[in-house]
Protein backbone atom coordinates (compact mmCIF):
# COMPACT_ATOMS: atom_id res chain seq x y z
CA UNK A 1 0.00 0.00 0.00
CA UNK A 2 3.06 2.27 0.14
CA UNK A 3 2.56 2.98 -3.52
CA UNK A 4 -0.79 4.78 -3.34
CA UNK A 5 -0.12 7.30 -6.07
CA UNK A 6 -1.83 10.54 -6.97
CA UNK A 7 -2.99 11.45 -10.47
CA UNK A 8 -4.71 14.44 -12.01
CA UNK A 9 -7.84 14.08 -14.07
CA UNK A 10 -7.09 15.54 -17.48
CA UNK A 11 -10.76 16.42 -17.89
CA UNK A 12 -10.23 19.14 -15.29
CA UNK A 13 -7.88 20.81 -17.76
CA UNK A 14 -10.13 20.35 -20.77
CA UNK A 15 -10.03 24.03 -21.68
CA UNK A 16 -6.22 23.76 -21.79
CA UNK A 17 -6.31 20.79 -24.17
CA UNK A 18 -7.62 22.36 -27.35
CA UNK A 19 -4.75 21.26 -29.61
CA UNK A 20 -1.84 18.85 -29.49
CA UNK A 21 0.67 21.49 -28.37
CA UNK A 22 -1.59 22.51 -25.49
CA UNK A 23 -2.06 18.91 -24.40
CA UNK A 24 1.68 18.32 -24.18
CA UNK A 25 2.27 21.56 -22.33
CA UNK A 26 -0.56 20.86 -19.89
CA UNK A 27 0.83 17.41 -19.17
CA UNK A 28 4.25 18.90 -18.48
CA UNK A 29 2.71 21.39 -16.08
CA UNK A 30 0.82 18.58 -14.31
CA UNK A 31 4.12 16.78 -13.83
CA UNK A 32 5.79 19.95 -12.55
CA UNK A 33 3.07 20.31 -9.92
CA UNK A 34 4.19 16.98 -8.53
CA UNK A 35 1.52 14.60 -9.74
CA UNK A 36 2.61 10.99 -10.26
CA UNK A 37 0.13 10.32 -13.01
CA UNK A 38 -2.72 11.47 -15.13
CA UNK A 39 -6.12 10.18 -16.11
CA UNK A 40 -6.21 10.44 -19.91
CA UNK A 41 -9.56 11.41 -21.31
CA UNK A 42 -10.98 13.02 -24.42
CA UNK A 43 -7.76 13.77 -26.29
CA UNK A 44 -7.70 10.79 -28.67
CA UNK A 45 -8.94 12.95 -31.53
CA UNK A 46 -6.60 15.83 -30.70
CA UNK A 47 -3.25 14.08 -30.45
CA UNK A 48 -2.02 10.71 -31.65
CA UNK A 49 -1.33 8.17 -28.97
CA UNK A 50 2.28 7.60 -30.08
CA UNK A 51 3.53 11.11 -29.55
CA UNK A 52 1.49 11.38 -26.37
CA UNK A 53 3.11 8.24 -25.00
CA UNK A 54 6.57 9.51 -25.95
CA UNK A 55 5.99 12.79 -24.19
CA UNK A 56 4.63 11.11 -21.06
CA UNK A 57 7.71 8.90 -20.93
CA UNK A 58 9.98 11.89 -21.39
CA UNK A 59 8.48 13.87 -18.53
CA UNK A 60 8.00 10.79 -16.32
CA UNK A 61 4.24 11.02 -15.93
CA UNK A 62 2.35 7.73 -15.62
CA UNK A 63 -1.19 7.03 -16.79
CA UNK A 64 -3.53 5.68 -14.13
CA UNK A 65 -6.43 5.07 -16.46
CA UNK A 66 -7.80 5.95 -19.84
CA UNK A 67 -11.42 6.94 -20.09
CA UNK A 68 -13.68 6.54 -23.11
CA UNK A 69 -17.34 6.35 -23.83
CA UNK A 70 -18.84 2.89 -24.09
CA UNK A 71 -19.56 3.46 -27.79
CA UNK A 72 -15.83 3.57 -28.52
CA UNK A 73 -15.57 -0.13 -27.73
CA UNK A 74 -17.45 -1.00 -30.92
CA UNK A 75 -15.92 1.76 -33.01
CA UNK A 76 -12.31 1.60 -31.98
CA UNK A 77 -11.50 -1.42 -29.81
CA UNK A 78 -8.00 -1.81 -31.25
CA UNK A 79 -7.31 1.87 -30.61
CA UNK A 80 -8.24 1.46 -26.96
CA UNK A 81 -6.03 -1.59 -26.58
CA UNK A 82 -3.19 0.15 -28.39
CA UNK A 83 -3.46 3.18 -26.10
CA UNK A 84 -3.35 0.94 -23.06
CA UNK A 85 -0.19 -0.72 -24.40
CA UNK A 86 1.50 2.57 -25.31
CA UNK A 87 0.63 4.22 -21.99
CA UNK A 88 1.46 1.07 -20.05
CA UNK A 89 -1.91 1.33 -18.31
CA UNK A 90 -4.20 -1.60 -17.61
CA UNK A 91 -7.19 0.40 -16.44
CA UNK A 92 -9.42 1.07 -19.40
CA UNK A 93 -12.47 3.16 -18.61
CA UNK A 94 -15.67 2.31 -20.42
CA UNK A 95 -17.82 5.03 -18.90
CA UNK A 96 -21.07 4.61 -17.12
CA UNK A 97 -24.35 3.07 -18.24
CA UNK A 98 -25.65 5.02 -21.27
CA UNK A 99 -29.08 6.58 -21.04
CA UNK A 100 -30.41 4.44 -23.89
CA UNK A 101 -30.37 1.45 -21.57
CA UNK A 102 -33.10 3.27 -19.66
CA UNK A 103 -31.17 2.98 -16.47
CA UNK A 104 -34.18 3.36 -14.23
CA UNK A 105 -35.62 -0.03 -14.95
CA UNK A 106 -34.35 -3.50 -14.13
CA UNK A 107 -34.69 -4.85 -17.69
CA UNK A 108 -32.45 -2.12 -19.11
CA UNK A 109 -29.83 -2.93 -16.53
CA UNK A 110 -29.97 -6.63 -17.32
CA UNK A 111 -29.42 -5.95 -21.03
CA UNK A 112 -26.58 -3.61 -20.22
CA UNK A 113 -24.93 -6.09 -17.88
CA UNK A 114 -25.12 -8.86 -20.48
CA UNK A 115 -23.41 -6.59 -22.99
CA UNK A 116 -20.82 -5.25 -20.61
CA UNK A 117 -19.83 -8.78 -19.62
CA UNK A 118 -18.83 -9.45 -23.22
CA UNK A 119 -16.91 -6.16 -23.28
CA UNK A 120 -15.12 -6.99 -20.04
CA UNK A 121 -14.20 -10.40 -21.45
CA UNK A 122 -12.66 -8.84 -24.58
CA UNK A 123 -10.48 -6.51 -22.52
CA UNK A 124 -9.62 -9.22 -20.07
CA UNK A 125 -8.34 -11.38 -22.95
CA UNK A 126 -5.91 -8.56 -23.75
CA UNK A 127 -4.77 -8.41 -20.14
CA UNK A 128 -6.66 -5.18 -19.45
CA UNK A 129 -9.18 -4.17 -16.82
CA UNK A 130 -12.44 -2.79 -18.14
CA UNK A 131 -13.45 -0.10 -15.66
CA UNK A 132 -16.98 1.11 -15.03
CA UNK A 133 -17.45 4.67 -13.76
CA UNK A 134 -19.86 4.76 -10.86
CA UNK A 135 -21.99 7.90 -10.81
CA UNK A 136 -25.23 8.43 -8.88
CA UNK A 137 -27.94 6.89 -11.03
CA UNK A 138 -26.81 3.39 -9.96
CA UNK A 139 -28.28 4.18 -6.56
CA UNK A 140 -31.75 5.08 -7.65
CA UNK A 141 -34.08 2.39 -6.52
CA UNK A 142 -36.00 0.96 -9.43
CA UNK A 143 -39.14 2.20 -7.73
CA UNK A 144 -38.04 5.81 -7.70
CA UNK A 145 -37.86 6.51 -11.42
CA UNK A 146 -39.07 10.03 -10.95
CA UNK A 147 -41.58 10.68 -13.63
CA UNK A 148 -43.61 7.57 -13.02
CA UNK A 149 -43.80 8.23 -9.34
CA UNK A 150 -45.20 11.67 -9.97
CA UNK A 151 -47.53 11.18 -12.90
CA UNK A 152 -48.76 7.61 -12.96
CA UNK A 153 -48.57 6.87 -9.36
CA UNK A 154 -49.54 3.37 -8.42
CA UNK A 155 -49.46 2.76 -4.72
CA UNK A 156 -49.44 -1.03 -4.91
CA UNK A 157 -46.58 -1.07 -7.38
CA UNK A 158 -44.67 1.47 -5.31
CA UNK A 159 -44.79 -0.71 -2.22
CA UNK A 160 -43.66 -3.72 -4.20
CA UNK A 161 -40.78 -1.85 -5.78
CA UNK A 162 -39.67 -0.02 -2.67
CA UNK A 163 -38.23 -3.25 -1.38
CA UNK A 164 -36.37 -3.64 -4.68
CA UNK A 165 -32.70 -3.16 -5.34
CA UNK A 166 -30.34 -0.77 -7.07
CA UNK A 167 -28.72 -0.92 -10.46
CA UNK A 168 -25.50 -0.87 -8.47
CA UNK A 169 -26.30 -4.20 -6.83
CA UNK A 170 -27.10 -5.79 -10.15
CA UNK A 171 -23.88 -4.67 -11.79
CA UNK A 172 -21.72 -5.69 -8.83
CA UNK A 173 -23.35 -9.12 -8.59
CA UNK A 174 -23.92 -9.65 -12.30
CA UNK A 175 -20.32 -9.21 -13.43
CA UNK A 176 -17.11 -11.11 -12.77
CA UNK A 177 -14.92 -9.64 -10.07
CA UNK A 178 -11.66 -10.32 -11.95
CA UNK A 179 -12.95 -8.86 -15.20
CA UNK A 180 -14.99 -5.75 -14.48
CA UNK A 181 -13.54 -3.04 -12.26
CA UNK A 182 -15.00 0.14 -10.83
CA UNK A 183 -13.91 3.71 -10.62
CA UNK A 184 -15.56 5.71 -7.84
CA UNK A 185 -16.00 9.45 -7.60
CA UNK A 186 -16.60 11.07 -4.23
CA UNK A 187 -18.75 13.80 -5.73
CA UNK A 188 -21.15 11.33 -7.31
CA UNK A 189 -21.31 9.13 -4.23
CA UNK A 190 -22.31 12.14 -2.17
CA UNK A 191 -24.93 13.03 -4.73
CA UNK A 192 -26.32 9.51 -4.40
CA UNK A 193 -26.38 9.85 -0.63
CA UNK A 194 -24.37 6.70 -0.01
CA UNK A 195 -21.37 6.42 2.23
CA UNK A 196 -18.17 6.15 0.15
CA UNK A 197 -16.49 3.98 2.77
CA UNK A 198 -19.32 1.42 2.58
CA UNK A 199 -19.11 1.27 -1.20
CA UNK A 200 -15.33 0.86 -1.12
CA UNK A 201 -15.72 -2.01 1.33
CA UNK A 202 -18.21 -3.69 -1.00
CA UNK A 203 -15.76 -3.49 -3.87
CA UNK A 204 -12.52 -4.66 -2.28
CA UNK A 205 -10.08 -5.62 -5.04
CA UNK A 206 -12.30 -4.21 -7.75
CA UNK A 207 -11.26 -0.56 -7.48
CA UNK A 208 -7.89 0.53 -8.79
CA UNK A 209 -8.63 4.23 -9.15
CA UNK A 210 -10.76 6.44 -6.94
CA UNK A 211 -11.48 10.02 -7.89
CA UNK A 212 -11.45 12.69 -5.21
CA UNK A 213 -13.64 15.67 -5.94
CA UNK A 214 -14.86 18.05 -3.29
CA UNK A 215 -17.67 20.53 -2.88
CA UNK A 216 -18.24 23.52 -0.68
CA UNK A 217 -21.47 24.97 0.59
CA UNK A 218 -21.91 28.56 -0.54
CA UNK A 219 -24.48 31.15 0.33
CA UNK A 220 -27.49 31.30 -1.88
CA UNK A 221 -29.19 34.63 -2.22
CA UNK A 222 -32.63 33.29 -3.03
CA UNK A 223 -33.21 30.17 -0.95
CA UNK A 224 -31.21 29.47 2.16
CA UNK A 225 -32.65 25.97 2.47
CA UNK A 226 -30.91 25.01 -0.75
CA UNK A 227 -27.49 26.61 -0.53
CA UNK A 228 -25.30 26.34 -3.58
CA UNK A 229 -23.02 23.34 -3.66
CA UNK A 230 -20.05 24.34 -5.77
CA UNK A 231 -16.86 22.60 -6.87
CA UNK A 232 -13.77 23.51 -4.93
CA UNK A 233 -10.21 22.37 -4.32
CA UNK A 234 -10.04 18.91 -2.84
CA UNK A 235 -9.64 19.13 0.91
CA UNK A 236 -11.09 22.65 1.05
CA UNK A 237 -14.72 21.55 1.03
CA UNK A 238 -17.03 19.50 3.22
CA UNK A 239 -16.03 15.95 2.24
CA UNK A 240 -14.11 14.06 4.86
CA UNK A 241 -11.29 12.51 2.84
CA UNK A 242 -9.22 11.65 5.89
CA UNK A 243 -11.88 9.17 6.98
CA UNK A 244 -11.49 7.27 3.69
CA UNK A 245 -7.81 6.49 4.02
CA UNK A 246 -8.11 3.64 6.53
CA UNK A 247 -10.59 1.96 4.17
CA UNK A 248 -8.48 2.64 1.09
CA UNK A 249 -5.62 0.90 2.80
CA UNK A 250 -7.48 -2.41 2.79
CA UNK A 251 -9.24 -2.07 -0.53
CA UNK A 252 -6.41 -2.51 -3.02
CA UNK A 253 -6.81 0.97 -4.52
CA UNK A 254 -3.64 2.02 -6.36
CA UNK A 255 -4.42 5.52 -7.51
CA UNK A 256 -6.16 8.59 -6.20
CA UNK A 257 -7.19 10.77 -9.10
CA UNK A 258 -7.85 14.39 -8.26
CA UNK A 259 -10.43 16.27 -10.26
CA UNK A 260 -12.46 19.44 -10.28
CA UNK A 261 -15.02 20.24 -12.95
CA UNK A 262 -15.43 23.97 -12.47
CA UNK A 263 -12.95 26.46 -11.13
CA UNK A 264 -13.21 29.83 -9.52
CA UNK A 265 -9.53 30.59 -10.12
CA UNK A 266 -6.68 29.31 -12.29
CA UNK A 267 -7.17 25.53 -12.65
CA UNK A 268 -3.44 24.90 -12.35
CA UNK A 269 -3.34 26.78 -9.06
CA UNK A 270 -6.39 24.97 -7.75
CA UNK A 271 -5.18 21.53 -8.78
CA UNK A 272 -1.84 22.25 -7.17
CA UNK A 273 -3.59 23.19 -3.93
CA UNK A 274 -5.66 20.02 -4.09
CA UNK A 275 -2.55 17.90 -4.51
CA UNK A 276 -0.90 19.49 -1.49
CA UNK A 277 -4.03 18.98 0.63
CA UNK A 278 -4.25 15.29 -0.23
CA UNK A 279 -0.54 14.76 0.30
CA UNK A 280 -0.85 16.19 3.80
CA UNK A 281 -3.75 13.86 4.62
CA UNK A 282 -1.96 10.92 3.02
CA UNK A 283 1.25 11.57 4.94
CA UNK A 284 -0.82 11.63 8.11
CA UNK A 285 -1.75 8.03 7.39
CA UNK A 286 1.76 7.00 6.33
CA UNK A 287 0.64 5.19 3.22
CA UNK B 1 -30.41 -3.35 22.26
CA UNK B 2 -30.29 0.31 22.05
CA UNK B 3 -32.11 2.79 24.25
CA UNK B 4 -32.97 5.26 21.50
CA UNK B 5 -36.65 6.17 21.42
CA UNK B 6 -38.47 6.81 18.15
CA UNK B 7 -40.58 9.95 17.99
CA UNK B 8 -42.69 11.63 15.31
CA UNK B 9 -41.86 15.15 14.16
CA UNK B 10 -45.28 16.69 13.49
CA UNK B 11 -43.87 18.88 10.71
CA UNK B 12 -44.49 15.90 8.43
CA UNK B 13 -48.20 16.23 9.20
CA UNK B 14 -48.28 20.04 9.05
CA UNK B 15 -51.32 20.07 6.79
CA UNK B 16 -53.30 18.04 9.31
CA UNK B 17 -52.53 19.93 12.50
CA UNK B 18 -53.94 23.37 11.85
CA UNK B 19 -57.16 22.77 13.80
CA UNK B 20 -57.73 21.29 17.28
CA UNK B 21 -59.68 18.37 15.77
CA UNK B 22 -56.90 17.67 13.29
CA UNK B 23 -54.24 17.72 15.99
CA UNK B 24 -56.25 15.34 18.14
CA UNK B 25 -56.70 12.98 15.20
CA UNK B 26 -52.95 13.03 14.58
CA UNK B 27 -52.19 12.24 18.23
CA UNK B 28 -54.65 9.36 18.01
CA UNK B 29 -53.16 7.94 14.85
CA UNK B 30 -49.59 8.32 16.09
CA UNK B 31 -50.55 6.49 19.25
CA UNK B 32 -52.11 3.72 17.16
CA UNK B 33 -48.89 3.43 15.16
CA UNK B 34 -47.13 2.57 18.39
CA UNK B 35 -45.33 5.81 19.09
CA UNK B 36 -45.57 7.74 22.37
CA UNK B 37 -43.39 10.75 21.65
CA UNK B 38 -43.89 13.69 19.31
CA UNK B 39 -42.12 16.90 18.44
CA UNK B 40 -44.45 19.89 18.04
CA UNK B 41 -43.73 21.87 14.91
CA UNK B 42 -45.95 23.99 12.68
CA UNK B 43 -48.93 23.37 14.95
CA UNK B 44 -51.75 25.78 14.08
CA UNK B 45 -51.20 29.01 15.99
CA UNK B 46 -54.92 29.22 16.80
CA UNK B 47 -54.83 26.02 18.84
CA UNK B 48 -54.76 26.94 22.55
CA UNK B 49 -51.81 25.68 24.56
CA UNK B 50 -54.17 24.26 27.19
CA UNK B 51 -55.81 22.12 24.59
CA UNK B 52 -52.41 20.61 23.73
CA UNK B 53 -51.76 20.04 27.44
CA UNK B 54 -55.03 18.14 27.70
CA UNK B 55 -54.17 16.10 24.62
CA UNK B 56 -50.79 15.07 25.97
CA UNK B 57 -52.51 13.83 29.14
CA UNK B 58 -55.39 12.14 27.37
CA UNK B 59 -53.16 10.30 24.90
CA UNK B 60 -50.20 9.95 27.27
CA UNK B 61 -48.06 11.57 24.64
CA UNK B 62 -44.64 12.89 25.50
CA UNK B 63 -43.36 16.04 23.80
CA UNK B 64 -39.60 15.76 23.39
CA UNK B 65 -38.93 19.17 21.88
CA UNK B 66 -40.68 21.83 19.80
CA UNK B 67 -39.95 24.09 16.93
CA UNK B 68 -41.15 27.46 18.10
CA UNK B 69 -41.26 30.68 16.07
CA UNK B 70 -38.21 32.85 16.62
CA UNK B 71 -40.41 35.90 17.23
CA UNK B 72 -41.97 34.18 20.22
CA UNK B 73 -38.65 32.91 21.52
CA UNK B 74 -37.27 36.45 21.50
CA UNK B 75 -40.37 38.43 22.51
CA UNK B 76 -42.71 36.10 24.35
CA UNK B 77 -40.34 33.86 26.26
CA UNK B 78 -42.01 33.70 29.72
CA UNK B 79 -45.27 32.51 28.19
CA UNK B 80 -43.48 30.08 25.92
CA UNK B 81 -41.61 28.62 28.90
CA UNK B 82 -44.86 28.29 30.79
CA UNK B 83 -46.49 26.48 27.89
CA UNK B 84 -43.55 24.11 27.53
CA UNK B 85 -43.65 23.36 31.24
CA UNK B 86 -47.33 22.57 31.06
CA UNK B 87 -46.55 20.11 28.25
CA UNK B 88 -43.78 18.55 30.28
CA UNK B 89 -41.26 19.57 27.65
CA UNK B 90 -38.00 21.12 28.71
CA UNK B 91 -36.50 22.04 25.39
CA UNK B 92 -37.50 24.92 23.13
CA UNK B 93 -36.34 24.32 19.59
CA UNK B 94 -35.85 26.53 16.59
CA UNK B 95 -36.43 25.24 13.05
CA UNK B 96 -34.12 27.81 11.48
CA UNK B 97 -33.06 31.41 12.00
CA UNK B 98 -35.10 33.86 9.97
CA UNK B 99 -33.84 35.74 6.94
CA UNK B 100 -33.50 38.77 9.20
CA UNK B 101 -30.29 37.05 10.32
CA UNK B 102 -29.43 34.72 7.45
CA UNK B 103 -29.34 37.41 4.81
CA UNK B 104 -26.41 39.04 6.61
CA UNK B 105 -24.13 36.02 6.53
CA UNK B 106 -21.47 35.99 9.21
CA UNK B 107 -22.61 39.26 10.78
CA UNK B 108 -26.14 37.89 10.88
CA UNK B 109 -25.10 34.77 12.77
CA UNK B 110 -23.12 36.83 15.27
CA UNK B 111 -26.19 38.96 15.83
CA UNK B 112 -28.27 35.80 16.16
CA UNK B 113 -26.00 34.36 18.84
CA UNK B 114 -25.96 37.70 20.67
CA UNK B 115 -29.73 38.16 20.53
CA UNK B 116 -30.22 34.69 21.93
CA UNK B 117 -27.93 35.22 24.91
CA UNK B 118 -30.68 36.50 27.26
CA UNK B 119 -32.93 33.68 26.07
CA UNK B 120 -30.29 31.09 26.87
CA UNK B 121 -29.76 32.66 30.30
CA UNK B 122 -33.48 32.59 31.05
CA UNK B 123 -33.82 28.99 29.91
CA UNK B 124 -30.85 27.99 32.00
CA UNK B 125 -32.47 29.56 35.07
CA UNK B 126 -35.54 27.47 34.34
CA UNK B 127 -33.54 24.28 33.88
CA UNK B 128 -34.44 24.13 30.22
CA UNK B 129 -32.49 23.93 26.98
CA UNK B 130 -32.59 25.62 23.61
CA UNK B 131 -32.29 23.36 20.56
CA UNK B 132 -31.01 24.63 17.21
CA UNK B 133 -32.11 22.57 14.21
CA UNK B 134 -29.52 22.60 11.47
CA UNK B 135 -29.76 22.11 7.73
CA UNK B 136 -26.88 22.49 5.30
CA UNK B 137 -26.54 26.23 5.08
CA UNK B 138 -24.67 26.35 8.38
CA UNK B 139 -21.75 24.76 6.55
CA UNK B 140 -20.89 27.90 4.67
CA UNK B 141 -17.37 28.94 5.64
CA UNK B 142 -16.72 32.34 7.15
CA UNK B 143 -13.19 33.36 8.05
CA UNK B 144 -12.04 29.85 7.23
CA UNK B 145 -14.46 28.13 9.56
CA UNK B 146 -17.90 26.58 9.20
CA UNK B 147 -20.69 28.61 10.73
CA UNK B 148 -21.82 25.43 12.43
CA UNK B 149 -18.52 25.23 14.30
CA UNK B 150 -18.98 28.83 15.40
CA UNK B 151 -22.41 27.91 16.72
CA UNK B 152 -20.95 24.99 18.65
CA UNK B 153 -18.05 26.92 20.08
CA UNK B 154 -19.50 30.35 20.71
CA UNK B 155 -22.53 29.23 22.68
CA UNK B 156 -23.20 27.85 26.14
CA UNK B 157 -22.71 24.07 25.93
CA UNK B 158 -25.02 23.51 28.87
CA UNK B 159 -28.07 25.20 27.38
CA UNK B 160 -27.51 25.78 23.66
CA UNK B 161 -28.22 22.35 22.19
CA UNK B 162 -28.66 21.01 18.68
CA UNK B 163 -31.06 19.01 16.56
CA UNK B 164 -29.17 17.55 13.63
CA UNK B 165 -30.85 16.10 10.61
CA UNK B 166 -29.66 12.96 8.85
CA UNK B 167 -30.97 14.08 5.47
CA UNK B 168 -29.49 17.56 5.40
CA UNK B 169 -26.10 16.29 6.50
CA UNK B 170 -26.21 13.78 3.66
CA UNK B 171 -27.45 16.36 1.21
CA UNK B 172 -24.41 18.50 1.89
CA UNK B 173 -21.98 15.59 1.78
CA UNK B 174 -20.96 16.21 5.38
CA UNK B 175 -19.57 13.48 7.62
CA UNK B 176 -22.55 13.21 9.94
CA UNK B 177 -20.96 10.95 12.52
CA UNK B 178 -18.14 13.44 13.05
CA UNK B 179 -20.71 16.14 13.78
CA UNK B 180 -22.78 13.96 16.08
CA UNK B 181 -19.63 13.51 18.13
CA UNK B 182 -18.90 17.25 18.06
CA UNK B 183 -22.19 17.97 19.84
CA UNK B 184 -21.74 15.25 22.43
CA UNK B 185 -24.22 15.67 25.29
CA UNK B 186 -25.72 18.63 23.45
CA UNK B 187 -28.30 16.80 21.38
CA UNK B 188 -31.29 15.00 22.90
CA UNK B 189 -33.34 14.82 19.72
CA UNK B 190 -32.12 14.07 16.23
CA UNK B 191 -34.22 14.22 13.08
CA UNK B 192 -34.15 11.09 10.97
CA UNK B 193 -35.37 10.54 7.47
CA UNK B 194 -33.99 8.85 4.42
CA UNK B 195 -32.23 10.14 1.33
CA UNK B 196 -33.98 8.70 -1.69
CA UNK B 197 -32.83 9.47 -5.19
CA UNK B 198 -34.66 9.76 -8.44
CA UNK B 199 -34.24 11.26 -11.86
CA UNK B 200 -35.61 14.74 -12.21
CA UNK B 201 -37.27 16.01 -15.36
CA UNK B 202 -33.93 16.69 -17.00
CA UNK B 203 -32.55 13.26 -16.13
CA UNK B 204 -30.31 14.52 -13.38
CA UNK B 205 -30.15 12.61 -10.16
CA UNK B 206 -31.71 14.47 -7.27
CA UNK B 207 -31.82 13.54 -3.62
CA UNK B 208 -35.17 13.96 -1.89
CA UNK B 209 -36.47 13.33 1.60
CA UNK B 210 -37.76 9.81 1.90
CA UNK B 211 -39.20 7.19 4.19
CA UNK B 212 -36.62 5.44 6.36
CA UNK B 213 -35.78 2.07 4.88
CA UNK B 214 -36.42 3.17 1.30
CA UNK B 215 -33.34 5.27 0.68
CA UNK B 216 -29.56 5.31 0.76
CA UNK B 217 -28.58 6.35 4.28
CA UNK B 218 -26.78 3.57 6.09
CA UNK B 219 -28.02 4.00 9.65
CA UNK B 220 -26.23 1.53 11.98
CA UNK B 221 -23.03 3.58 12.50
CA UNK B 222 -25.12 6.76 12.86
CA UNK B 223 -27.29 5.21 15.56
CA UNK B 224 -24.21 3.91 17.35
CA UNK B 225 -22.79 7.43 17.41
CA UNK B 226 -26.13 8.77 18.68
CA UNK B 227 -26.11 6.38 21.56
CA UNK B 228 -22.52 7.13 22.48
CA UNK B 229 -23.17 10.84 22.60
CA UNK B 230 -26.36 10.95 24.63
CA UNK B 231 -29.07 11.30 21.99
CA UNK B 232 -32.38 10.13 23.43
CA UNK B 233 -34.99 10.55 20.73
CA UNK B 234 -34.97 9.97 17.01
CA UNK B 235 -37.72 12.11 15.54
CA UNK B 236 -38.98 10.76 12.22
CA UNK B 237 -39.57 13.50 9.72
CA UNK B 238 -40.31 13.52 6.02
CA UNK B 239 -40.63 16.92 4.43
CA UNK B 240 -42.20 15.70 1.26
CA UNK B 241 -44.27 12.53 1.07
CA UNK B 242 -45.14 10.98 -2.27
CA UNK B 243 -48.03 9.10 -0.66
CA UNK B 244 -50.15 9.36 2.47
CA UNK B 245 -47.85 10.93 5.11
CA UNK B 246 -49.34 8.74 7.83
CA UNK B 247 -48.33 5.66 5.87
CA UNK B 248 -44.85 7.05 5.30
CA UNK B 249 -44.49 7.65 9.03
CA UNK B 250 -45.83 4.23 9.88
CA UNK B 251 -43.42 2.48 7.50
CA UNK B 252 -40.54 4.62 8.72
CA UNK B 253 -41.42 3.81 12.32
CA UNK B 254 -41.36 0.07 11.65
CA UNK B 255 -38.02 0.39 9.83
CA UNK B 256 -36.54 2.59 12.55
CA UNK B 257 -37.63 0.26 15.34
CA UNK B 258 -35.93 -2.57 13.49
CA UNK B 259 -32.76 -0.52 13.12
CA UNK B 260 -32.80 0.36 16.80
CA UNK B 261 -33.30 -3.24 17.84
CA UNK B 262 -30.44 -4.61 15.78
Amino acid sequence: MEDLKIAAQLFSFRSYCRNSKDVLETLSRIREMGYDGVEIEGVDKIIDANSLAQHLKKIGLKVCSTRSRLSRVELDFTGMVEEARLFDCQNVGIGTIPADYAFNNPQGWQQYIEYINTVAKRFSAKGLRATYSVEAHEFIKFSDCGLRAVYTFDEQQFKKDAAGSYGFDSIVDGTESEKLFFELDTFWLAKAGVSPADIIRQLVGRIKVIRFRDQRIAESSYDFFYPVKEDCEVGKGVFDFASLFPVLKESGVEWISIGQNYFTRDPFESMSTSLKQIQIIKDGYKI
Amino acid sequence: MSKLIPAIQLYTLREYIQTPEGLELCFKRIKEMGCDVVQLSRVGSMIPADFITDLTKEYEMEICVTHSPLERILNDLPKLIEEHKSWGCNSIGLGNPTRWYLDDGYEGYCRFIKDLEPVIKELKANGMTFAYHSHTFEFVKYHGKYMYDFLIEETDPETFHFIQDSFWMKWGGINHIKYIKKVKNRMEVMHVKDYTTRLDHFHFVEGITGTIGEGNIYYPPILDACEETGVKYLAIEQDRCLRDPFECLEDALVALKQLIQN
